[in-house]
This record gives structure tokens, sequence and C-alpha cells, in this order.
């Protein structure tokens, strides 16, 4: 009797939270953009203690896409991981999860039912975040990188940095050292509202981009390098799996 | 006289026998040798491919209503494999409103629209999963009552047996085996097929199958389909 009216009560503050389009639970696809909601599973996992030896057993089925070591793929189907703030990584795994951002691919592993709760997210989180990162991420031409540089120091160095490195405790993410491929695709994506999880402030600075504009500032960053200590050495290999 | 000849069949019988046994181990053990390379490299081409997410290791232990592989004919994955590629086979949207197949294209086609995997490389993944054991038959969530487990026999008999086989177990070519697999994938194929969702390959023999057949009936027909074992002949 007692745990059918604890099962209504969590089946109930599901729904309301659902309702709310809170940036929480897994619920609804709104089609909605919103950039950071409060409340939900982000919130609460960065409250959390994570626990690494459990995040290492998590991210078994993530190195599935992004490989043992984090690293993605050239091609930019998968997005190097390894060493992305903590903060980033967990609003990005709750967004997914949470239906704020699409990502088909992504999206069953995503689930509570595969990874587990709020403490999977933030334990996950926490091992990629501390994966050194690849020394051969794939870069652009080359070819415009003048016309790039200009353009990242005039509408990019605000949120991420002078060096790519992002800035955590706002959930902006650390892009050096990311592969070309996959920049190009997300700033598209951000740029035509696709990807409804970006920052207002970001979709209306790129607002005037155009195609040369997109490859030369994205070349530029993907350039951009990590600090030596994150880099991984050249051929290395995860020991944990 | 009699038993004279007969112990000389015998005698010829167990020479043929003996060189007919030696030849079939060599050409085993040369089938064997060969199966276990292509094996390695099938398994890490599963691997890097990222098939594993999604369908378990060795095609055996697929997560949420993905398809087991192990045991499959291998002329029914590749074609299914290509047909998810190239968009011909769609199916009904999953809890993110996106059909279960764009996953699969996401994994397998890079974001400039070429291939992640080549076509000989789907032949070599598909031909060693279909030499592998069918996974162990998942418990029943809701066990038939004898007599719906009859009716269900007697229903697969009229309406499944001409293109997948006794029991699920041996299709015809381009038909998948159903023998045990998984009940929810069972169902949501059927289901798809039915509605449209899903229109590739086979499946417009199979709508004519479905047209009027009942929701309950097609959750009976998984049911009795996913507790086959395809191991028994």
């Amino acid at each position: 009797m007692r745990r059918n009216l604890m099962i209504t009560l969590g089946a109930g503050a599901l729904a309301l939270t659902v309702l709310m389009g809170a940036g929480g639970a897994p619920g609804e696809k709104t089609n909605v953009n919103v950039w950071n909601a409060e409340g939900g599973e982000k919130d609460e996992a960065m409250k959390l203690t994570p626990n690494l030896e459990h995040g290492k057993d998590v991210y078994e089925v993530c190195s599935a896409c992004h490989l043992p070591e984090g690293w993605g793929s050239k091609d930019g189907t998968f997005p190097q991981i390894a060493g992305q703030h903590f903060e980033v990584i967990i609003k990005q795994l709750a967004d997914i999860r949470a239906l704020n951002r699409d990502n088909p691919t992504m999206y069953p592993f995503a689930l509570p039912k595969e990874i587990g709760g709020v403490q999977s997210i933030s334990d996950v989180a926490a091992y990629i975040a501390k994966l050194p990162m690849t020394p051969d991420n794939g870069e652009g031409p080359g070819t415009d990188l003048e016309h790039g540089a200009k353009l990242y120091k005039d509408n990019c160095v605000k949120c991420h940095g002078e060096n790519g490195e992002g800035k955590h405790e706002k959930w902006f993410p650390r892009i050096h050292g990311q592969h070309f491929n996959y920049l190009i695709r997300q700033f598209r994506e951000i740029k035509s509202g696709k990807r409804r999880n970006s920052n207002p402030d970001m979709v209306k600075q790129i607002e005037g981009f155009n195609d040369r504009d997109v490859l030369a500032v994205m070349d530029y960053v993907s350039r951009l390098k990590a600090p030596k200590e994150m880099v991984a050495p050249p051929g290395w290999t995860n020991p944990d799996f | 006289m009699e038993a004279h000849r007969l112990t000389g069949l015998v005698i010829a019988a167990a020479i043929a026998g003996y060189s007919w046994i030696g030849e079939t181990q060599v050409v085993q053990a040369e089938e064997k040798a060969a199966a276990s390379v292509d094996a390695a490299a099938a398994k890490k081409l599963y691997l890097r491919r990222s098939c594993i997410a999604c369908h378990g290791r060795d095609g055996r232990k697929a997560i949420q209503d993905y398809p087991a592989l192990a045991g499959q004919r291998a002329d029914y994955l590749i074609a299914q494999v290509e047909d998810i590629l190239s968009g011909k086979r769609v199916g009904s949207p999953d809890a993110s409103g996106n059909p279960r197949s764009k996953g699969m294209r996401g994994a397998l086609i890079a974001p400039d629209g070429s291939r992640r995997i080549t076509e000989e490389e789907v032949n070599t993944i598909s031909n060693w999963l279909a030499t592998l054991p069918p996974p162990e038959l998942e418990p029943a969530q809701t066990p038939l009552a004898p007599e719906q487990a009859k009716a269900a026999a007697d229903m697969f008999v009229e309406k499944c047996e001409a293109c997948h086989g006794p029991a699920g177990r041996e299709p015809l070519e381009g038909y998948p085996q159903i023998a045990g697999q998984k009940r929810v994938y069972v169902l949501a194929q059927m289901k798809d097929i039915k509605s449209k969702a899903r229109n590739n390959g086979q499946a417009e023999s199979m709508q004519m199958i479905l047209e009027d057949m009942s929701d309950a009936d097609m959750e009976l027909l998984a049911s009795y389909v996913s507790a086959q074992d395809p191991a028994v002949k």
C-alpha cells in the first residue's frame, strides 16, 4: 500500500517535471529550444560526488562509439569527449536524455535503463573529463587561417577563451583539439537552430557568418592546442578497456 | 556365404567410411582455420563499427527493442543493413521521435554522407554473425497457457510457416529466422510492417497476411515465436 503510494507520488513528480519542461528528467520531445533550464538532472548531477570506478563501468557502452580513449572520429561522426569539462558533459548528457538536444544515435544509451540514474551521469562525466585528449585530432584544410583567427578573436574569445578552453562554470565547452568535421557540423546545427540546446547569445553572435566564415573559424579552432599536460602521447591506448 | 558377403560389405564400408571421415576431418579443420581467421577480423570490425553498442557482444545481447543478430541468415542481415543505410528501411519512432533506424544510420554514415562501413565489411560481419549460436531464450514475461500456445502454434502454421519455416527456424531465402528472436522486436516489426512504417524487402508479402490481424493475435504470435528454441531442429 505504502509502496504503491510511493510509486504514484514518484510518477506524479516525473509527470510534473515533464510538464514543466525543465532541463531534467527523460520526457516528451518538446521542439522547444532551451539553452539552460533550471533544475532537473543537470543541476542534481552537479551536486553529487562522482565515483570514478563506477564511471569507468558506465563508460564501457560509450566506448563503442567514442572509443575507449574518448577520442571520437576525425570524420566528425563522433566527437572527442576526452578532457571535456565535467559540467559540460553533464549538461549535454542530461540534455540528450531529457530530449533537449536531438541525438538519435546516442539517445538509447543516454537513458536511465542503460546507464543508470543521475549518479551515473556524474560518475561517467568525471571519468570522461579526466581522459587525456588525442594528439591527432582532425584539422581543416588550413587555407584561410588568417580570416579564421580574426573571426575567432572578434566573436568567440569572450566565451570559449583565447585558446578554446571554454568556461566550465558556465557550461561553455572546451573546443580546442576537437575534430574539424565535428566542429563544422555543430556550428551549422547551432546556427540553423537544429541543435536546440545551444546558447541564444551564440546563435545571435554567428547570425551573419557565411560558409567561408564557418569553415575558416572552425579550421582555426581545430588547430588550437590543449595544454600539453592534457594531451596523451602518440599511440596511447586506454588501459581501462 | 551370406555372412561372408556381409563381412566384406562391412569392411568395404568401413574403409570407405574411414577415408571419407578422414577427408571430412581435413576439410572441416581447414574450414575451421579459415573461419577462425575471419571470425577474429569480423569481430574486430563488429566492435570498430559500433555494432556492439546496440546489438551487444557477438550480436547476442541486444539492448532495449533492438534485435538479436547471432544465428541470423547472412543474406537477410546484409539486405537489412544496406536498406537501413540507404534509407529504404525505416521504422516507427522511438521516444525521441526518431525512427529506430536513424540511430544506426547516424553511426554508419559520416556527416558528409559517405559510408563508414564498406559493403565488404557488411558481408564479413554478417557472415560471421550467421555462424554464431543464437542467444539463450529470454524468460517469457507472461508465459502462454497451454491452450493459448496451441492456438498460437496453429496460427503460426497457417500464417507464418510458409516463409519463416517450422516454428520460424528455417526461413526461405531473403526472410529472417525468427525463432527465439526478442518478443519486443518481433512485435514491433509486425506492427511496423502492418502500418507500412517498415516497407522494405519482403514486407509487402507480409502486409497481406497482417492486414486483418488483430493486435491481440500479433502479441500472441510474438510470444510464441520468441519462445521457440532456434537450436532445435
